[in-house]
């Protein structure tokens, strides 16, 4: 009878356990892995530029109260929660323009109003501005431009005649819009050349639109908050205003050109 | 066997991976939901209703649109306009964003815009208060929410009498976008077919909510 050889189960048991030992630090280094991977960060807002917002949409953290402001000559950082409030705050401190800029008045509780003594609603308001100034074209706006089916007009029952319209338009996915979207409220006014909105000075610039004396107004962070267009017209004496909510002053600009062509 | 042994280190660090990842905490951020429910901002916490959806209460103006028309007015004691709110989110944040009062006024029609801002600062549309000369316009306020249904309110103007010359005082209360989804309102068409406008209703029951929207995206 043969004895059995000692040496040799020794060895293949020590090779029997490299592997195993190897085997599990494998099985383990994937777990390690899979875990890291799996809960990474999902779209935690990746912001490339000041303009691109991310997606956070809720959050634990307590927002900026009505006092803080930013430190001078920082720079926003849009991944955190509520960031863009201490520069609301600032804005809303900044002392304003109440003036005349290109025959508009800014910052003004009153002023001119049509010269009409009933004030009063049309039944149909798309019979009642069909081929007037008043017509606002909505339906030919810039792309990305989603007019609603309605506005509001005035008329004068004195004569008739349309001498208001407010309309509202939604805009979305295009350069210059805030990424959850837009509005601009559009009016014009027969005579009105004056209104309450307030910026400061530096917001302000003048130039025009479809050759008409205009002023802009920008946003104080881009496509955040308010931002202004006003046209004076020479129809009806009074003016055009576009105020956009999230929207830039240069998308502004585009649809203020497109309703006057 | 032989075939067994030489795949099974790849095995193993496959299985580690797939169980890695299905046992991973994702606490870090993960998909959010978050609901807010506006409410009629009238002066009193009952509500009187003036003219169901509508664009315009008058003439042959849609008998169906976006706004409520509601009693506010000074002679019933005070004619604050306010925004109201119950927010909740399935991951029990304290807050679905924050409002900024925006001055809508053109001409003698006023109007008080509240706009609504994620905490990431995107713009998620507005409500809107006709007839009302805003208040407090510029700063943000925080909307509170919670995994209850947690309250916000804050005045955003007070109505104007003969607004745009012509409207006798009341609060036009309004979406500007169809991602706020309307309550069951009566339209103005069925209102005029005598189907129920008139009455109190008490604006602290969460179910008398005038618009809703939900937001999904993901967060801290």
């Amino acid at each position: 009878m043969r004895l059995p050889d000692l040496n040799h189960w020794k060895r293949r048991n020590s090779r029997i356990a490299v592997v195993f030992i190897a085997v599990l630090a494998l099985g383990a280094g994937g777990f390690v892995a899979g875990r890291h991977l799996a809960s990474a960060p999902a779209e935690a807002g990746n912001p490339a530029s000041p303009l691109d917002l991310g997606t956070i949409s809720g959050s634990d953290a307590t927002p900026p109260g009505p006092d803080v402001t930013p430190v001078p000559g920082s720079t926003p950082d849009t991944t955190k929660p509520f960031w863009f409030i201490p520069y609301a705050n600032a804005e809303r401190d900044a002392p304003k323009f109440h003036g005349t800029l290109n025959g508009i008045e800014f910052g003004a509780q009153s002023g001119a109003l049509p010269a009409c003594a009933k004030p009063a609603t049309p039944d149909d308001w798309k019979k009642a501005v069909a081929g007037t100034f008043y017509d606002l074209k909505l339906d030919s706006l810039p792309d990305g431009v989603e007019p609603r089916e309605f506005a509001r007009v005035g008329k004068c029952a004195d004569d008739g005649r349309p001498i208001w319209i407010i309309a509202e338009v939604h805009l979305e996915g295009i350069t210059g819009v805030n990424n959850g979207g837009g509005s601009i409220q559009i009016s014009r006014w027969e005579a009105v050349r004056w209104y309450p909105q307030e910026f400061p000075p530096e917001r302000f610039s003048t130039g025009t639109i479809a050759g008409r004396p205009a002023v802009f107004a920008d946003s104080f962070l881009p496509v955040i908050g308010v931002a202004a267009v006003v046209v004076s017209d020479a129809e009806n004496g009074g003016s055009t205003m576009l105020l956009g909510n999230a929207v830039s002053v240069d998308v502004l600009k585009q649809v203020a050109e497109a309703l006057y062509k | 066997m032989k075939h067994l042994v030489r795949w099974l280190p790849a095995l193993a660090a496959a299985c580690g991976l797939l169980l890695g990842m299905a046992t991973a905490e994702v606490g870090h951020a993960t998909t959010y939901t978050f609901n807010v429910y506006n409410y009629p901002g009238t002066h009193s916490s009952t509500a009187t209703l003036n003219c169901g959806w509508h664009v315009i209460c008058e003439g042959d103006n849609p008998y169906d649109g976006p706004g409520l028309d509601w009693h506010n007015s000074s002679s019933e004691g005070s004619n604050t306009v306010n925004w109201r709110s119950f927010s909740a989110n399935d991951q029990s944040y304290g807050y679905a964003g924050s409002v900024q009062v925006q001055d809508g006024t053109s001409g003698s029609c006023h109007t008080a815009r509240a706009a609504l801002f994620s905490p990431s600062g995107a713009a998620l549309d507005r409500i809107n208060y006709l007839h009302t000369s805003p208040y407090g316009t510029g700063g943000y306020t925080a909307i509170n929410s919670g995994s209850w249904p947690a309250s916000t309110e804050f005045r955003v103007g007070t109505t104007v009498d003969n607004d745009c010359g012509q409207f006798a005082a009341h609060l036009h209360q309004e979406r500007d976008s169809s991602n706020w989804t309307k309550n069951y309102y009566p339209t103005r068409a069925n209102c005029e077919n005598g189907s129920g406008c008139s009455g109190y209703i008490n604006i602290s029951v969460w179910s008398n909510y005038q618009h809703h929207r939900t937001r999904y995206a993901s967060g801290y």
